[in-house]
């Protein structure tokens, strides 16, 4: 019966945790590419530093090479593919090799060296010239590398960059500028962002879960508005709890107003009685008649308004046999006037969590429309459990399946013609279930009649 | 039999001291606790019949203190408040018995009636429904004026059953009253002392029966009502 809330349309809605990181990452990523641009523009407007940094590496790269040879003395061993760059590109790259000593130990495309190198002895560790040539500027490096010997030299010359070694060090230098110390940074960002947010949210779906289990039928209720609500949450909750309120007061308003009106009817209709008892006639049988169907019509009014006024009540534990007997035996005499036997039987009846008076009632609205239904002579009977359930047996001329779904509706009656109910008794039955998250079933019974069955779900043992 | 009846509508006061006069009692009725107070003052009543919404204050409120003042006059409360809390709180209260408006001349009659006859008030000792009658001090049957014998079981069940006429009494509150502790009871004693009483009131012509109300117990009720 309850209709589930829908949540937006078939569309899966984004979490506030996976927009945030999504728009994190993208912020990320455009810091980091600034950044690139920056280093890029940085190198790109003075070639000579990138030139500079150019060499550098490619000296080292050669000193990496350098082992003692066969004699003992600091020897080139140039792999192929390394030794291979100079010589398809003779007037672009060019190095030579000297020893602490002075000599020579190894070189390519030495014309480039346009100008005078510094002796081993007196070097400088770095020594750094950049050079017009006829194709632009040549640039020359010697670098010291005492570590291997003192004084000795690596130089490269650099007259162009046809292998494009400068985009391998500019890698190197965004790597070292930019990655390193920033995607940390945003991964750290990105964690405690998510973190924080899943913290802040957790509430909002607390109050979510609370709203969707809420029941606003039982009025009273009110989502949990914890101290640890962040201000907006804490906006939200309040905001449901105030409507809440407000159906609260108009279902307040809905059911006193029945039961008030319910109420007041009850003595005119004690005088109608009273005054119908002194006069004769079959006229006057007839209005008694009237007044009391129109007596029972109140009091189911009066229950109604009860019913929906008990489910804010806590449930007791209730002894469906006891419930049972209870209603046989005040029900007793009237089955008796009315020339019907009314039996009790226990099956076995579980207690259930319920109110004992609705429950009662309902069972006695039960009994009584079997009363109406059972010809004279025939028994209801009662028949408690087993388990959780309660239900009425007569020998009624039972109920069409068709007419059984409707029967329930407040004012629907199955036969309108032999049934002298006030209609609202079938009712007051299902609401009750409903209250106890039960159920109502009617079936025929073989030989005749029909079983009105109360269903209550388990109750745990106390 | 006097009795005091409060009750602020004047035309259902009207009717209700009407009806109870005629069958025998003689009634003071008053519309407000002020005059209910002053005339309980002035008058021992056998029995008061209070209406619970009064002009002046709350009834039971009213019967509370009526109730620290005297405990022996019974008191049938006859109000519109039908809920199973009013009742419970009425009866917690001091009432004696709860009647729900609307009701009809007899059943009021009868409550008031069954009020007098309980055990200590003053209509104890002839028991009767229909032409069925039992004296609970000689402790005889008479049906239709003509006395008959019966053992002392079926006395004893006969004078329950008519405590409680119009009202199924239940197996355990029958077998406790009609056997001590040391009586050996087989589970069919009470049937055996049920059919043998019937047996008794059909021969005597009887119009009051014994009925059977299975799984519960049983109930005394005059043939042909309704």
């Amino acid at each position: 019966m309850t209709g589930r809330l829908g949540i937006g349309g078939r569309r899966q809605r984004r979490s506030v945790a996976q927009l945030i990181t999504v728009r994190l990452v993208v912020v990320a990523v455009l810091v980091m590419a600034a950044q690139v641009v920056l280093v890029a523009f940085h190198y790109g407007l003075d070639g000579s530093r990138l030139g500079l940094r150019v060499a550098a590496s490619e000296a080292q790269r050669l000193a990496d090479h350098v082992a003692p040879g066969a004699d003992g003395r600091p020897a080139l061993d140039l792999p192929e593919e390394h030794a291979g760059r100079y010589r398809r590109h003779p007037d672009a790259y060019g190095f030579r090799i000297v020893d602490g000593r002075g000599d020579v130990v190894a070189g390519m495309n030495d014309g480039l060296f346009t100008v005078p190198l510094p002796e081993p002895a007196t070097a400088p560790d770095l020594f750094w010239r950049t050079i017009p040539g006829g194709a632009g500027p040549v640039r020359i490096l010697a670098q010291r590398f005492d570590a291997i010997e003192p004084g000795f030299l690596v130089c490269i010359a650099i007259a162009a960059d046809p292998d494009h070694i400068g985009w391998g060090v500019l890698a190197h230098e965004v790597m070292d500028h930019v990655a390193i110390p920033m995607v940390p940074l945003a991964l750290l960002l990105l964690g405690v962002n998510v973190f924080a947010v899943r913290r802040t949210l957790l509430p909002l779906g607390r109050a979510a879960g609370q709203a969707r289990k809420l029941d606003v039928r039982r009025g009273g209720l009110r989502l949990d508005a914890g101290a640890d609500l962040p201000r907006e949450v804490h906006a939200l909750v309040s905001a449901v709890n105030a409507a809440l309120g407000r159906a609260d007061e108009v279902l307040r308003f809905q059911r006193d107003f029945t039961a008030n009106v319910a109420h007041e009817l009850r003595t005119p209709l004690a005088v109608l009685l009273l005054e119908l008892d002194g006069i004769a006639g079959p006229a006057a049988a007839a209005a008694k008649r009237d007044v009391q169907a129109m007596s029972r019509l109140v009091d189911q009014l009066l229950r109604v308004a009860q019913l929906e006024g008990l489910s804010a009540e806590p449930p007791a534990r209730v002894d469906l046999a006891e419930v049972g007997r209870e209603t046989v035996r005040r029900l007793a005499p009237l089955a008796v006037d009315q020339g019907r036997e009314l039996e009790f039987q226990d099956d076995g009846a579980a207690a259930v969590a319920g109110h004992p008076d609705a429950i009662a009632g309902a069972l006695r609205n039960l009994v009584e429309n079997a009363l109406r239904a059972a010809p004279r002579g025939t028994a209801v009977t009662v028949v408690a459990g087993p388990g959780a359930a309660i239900e009425v047996r007569d020998r009624g001329p039972g109920i069409e399946p068709a007419l059984r779904d409707g029967l329930f509706d407040r004012f629907a009656q199955g036969d309108r013609r032999t049934r002298g109910g006030a209609g609202l008794g079938l009712a007051i039955v299902a609401k009750t279930m409903e209250i106890h998250g039960g159920g109502v079933t009617i079936a025929g019974r073989p030989g005749g009649g029909s079983r009105v069955r109360l269903l209550f779900p388990e109750c745990p043992p106390p | 039999m006097r009795l005091l009846l409060v009750e602020d509508n004047e035309r259902l006061a009207g009717l209700m001291a009407g009806g109870l006069a005629r069958a025998g009692f003689a009634v003071d009725a008053f519309g407000s606790l002020e005059e209910a107070d002053a005339a309980v003052a002035a008058v021992n009543y056998d029995l008061i019949v209070l209406d619970l919404g009064l002009p002046d204050g709350d009834g039971l409120a009213w019967l509370k203190g009526f109730r620290a003042r005297s405990r022996g006059i019974p008191v049938l409360v006859a109000t519109a408040r039908g809920g199973l809390d009013d009742r419970v709180s009425g009866l917690d209260t001091g009432a004696d018995d709860y009647l729900v408006k609307p009701f009809e001349m007899d059943e009021l009659l009868a409550r008031c009636r069954a009020l007098l006859r309980r055990p200590g008030s003053c209509l104890a000792t002839i028991l009767t429904e229909g032409n069925v009658a039992f004296d609970t001090v000689s402790r005889r049957i008479s049906v239709g004026g003509r006395a008959i014998d019966a053992p002392r079981r079926e006395l004893d069940l006969i004078e329950i059953l008519l405590r409680r006429a119009g009202q199924a009494v239940t197996r355990p509150v029958l077998e406790e009253s009609l056997y001590g502790f040391n009586d050996e009871v087989t589970p069919n004693a009470l049937e055996a002392h049920v059919s043998r009483l019937r047996r008794r009131l059909a021969e005597a012509g009887a119009d009051a029966s014994i009925h059977t109300v299975r799984g519960v117990g049983y109930l005394l009720r005059t043939e042909g009502a309704a």
